[in-house]
């Protein structure tokens, strides 16, 4: 189990995006809950991606000492707000099962660095009536639950990566579609270092070499691969996994069509690579 | 500071975005110029900003398709490239 898990659900040997207590209503009645909320909400979805990303930015400028130190602050206060964590595809439909109000609306990280309207954020609870009300110009569409797992496993074939969303842990408020060339979420970890803004899964992939052939030089696991964690050998006409890289997405494993990859548990896997 | 935006040439950017479009790596952002608060009242303006600087690797794509003329780039030059004779 990872530190949420862990540290911000009641049973913890029910990952926390699986335990029923993280959809509950009850949890919106925190007055810190309904203030993040509101700041994810409407145009301060804009001003939230920005923000942080700029104060980011200032932050990586500053000498090592005080950004390690701020950096380490960062981290902790990224539960307390607006972060995700990885999910391969059958743990986002099963949490499209354990949610109610589904709804997709249009990615902002794909609106503000790509211009690209594509409704691929899969909202959950009060969102459905967020929206509508304090963003009426931006396209709404609300689903039943199969649809919305229809739409998650769309997604997966197209090379989307699945990320649940927290509004202060463990509320879960969102799943996020998106790629390395948009996400923000994603780049605040690649790029300036905060690891809880964009956790690794549960999982981690895996390749049986005895199966893996090497796809006649050309595999397709490689291509799906957004975290370059997976690479092709021409000596050993095999595909090699970096574990220190691998943020356990499975969109390899959906590729490949011999079966020879693998999603194996994290916290079981040999070599402690860490969330 | 390795991406420089001028913003009396880049006045209008909702009606471009072309650099925003054009870089390959996701450097470039549309950011609303204050903080709204109010989670239905519009920005006042945006403007483009360089969210992810450490990602630049100066390929100059956004500086060639800007229109105005508007970026500069820290380590790109416009070189002319002559067809052989």
């Amino acid at each position: 189990m990872c530190d949420i898990c862990e540290k911000h659900t009641k049973h913890k040997h029910v990952r926390w995006y699986l335990d029923p207590d993280s959809y509950s209503d009850e949890l919106l009645k925190d007055p810190e809950r309904e203030k993040v909320v509101l700041r994810i909400t409407g145009y301060n979805l804009e001003w939230f991606i920005f923000d942080t990303g700029w104060k980011l930015r200032l932050l990586n400028k500053l000498p090592w000492p005080l950004k390690n130190l701020l950096k380490g602050y960062v981290n902790k206060v990224a539960y307390k707000i607006h972060a995700g964590q990885v999910v391969p595809l059958e743990d986002a439909l099963q949490i499209a099962e354990l949610a109610h109000n589904h709804v997709i609306i249009p990615c902002y990280c794909r609106r503000l660095l790509g211009d690209k309207e594509e409704l691929t954020c899969l909202n959950f609870g009060m969102v459905k009536y967020l929206w509508p009300k304090y963003r009426p110009d931006d396209r709404v569409q609300e689903l039943t639950k199969e649809e919305a797992k229809e739409l998650l496993k769309e997604w997966d074939e197209k090379g989307y990566i699945h990320a649940v969303f927290w509004a202060k842990t463990p509320y879960v408020i969102a799943i996020c579609n998106c790629e390395k060339r948009y996400c923000t979420a994603l780049k605040n970890r690649l790029v300036y270092g905060i690891e809880n803004a964009y956790k690794k899964s549960h999982y981690i992939a895996v390749v049986d070499e005895e199966i893996c052939d090497g796809c006649d030089g050309r595999p397709e696991c490689v291509m799906r691969c957004q975290f370059g964690a997976i690479r092709y050998d021409p000596s050993a006409k095999v595909v090699k996994i970096d574990p220190y890289l691998c943020f356990g997405c499975g969109l390899c494993r959906n590729a490949c069509e011999k079966g020879a990859i693998k999603l194996v548990e994290r916290e079981k896997f040999p070599i402690p690579v860490g969330w | 500071m390795k991406v420089k935006i001028d913003y009396n040439k880049c006045s209008d950017p909702l009606s471009c975005k072309a650099c925003i479009r054009a870089c390959p790596y996701g450097v470039l952002c549309i950011a609303p110029i204050k903080d709204p608060k109010d989670p239905g009242k519009k920005p006042v303006g945006y403007k483009i900003v360089p969210l992810y600087e450490p990602l630049c690797n100066s390929c100059g794509k956004c500086v060639e398709v800007c229109p105005q003329n508007a970026i500069n780039v820290a380590g790109y030059k416009k070189i002319a490239i002559s067809a052989p004779a």
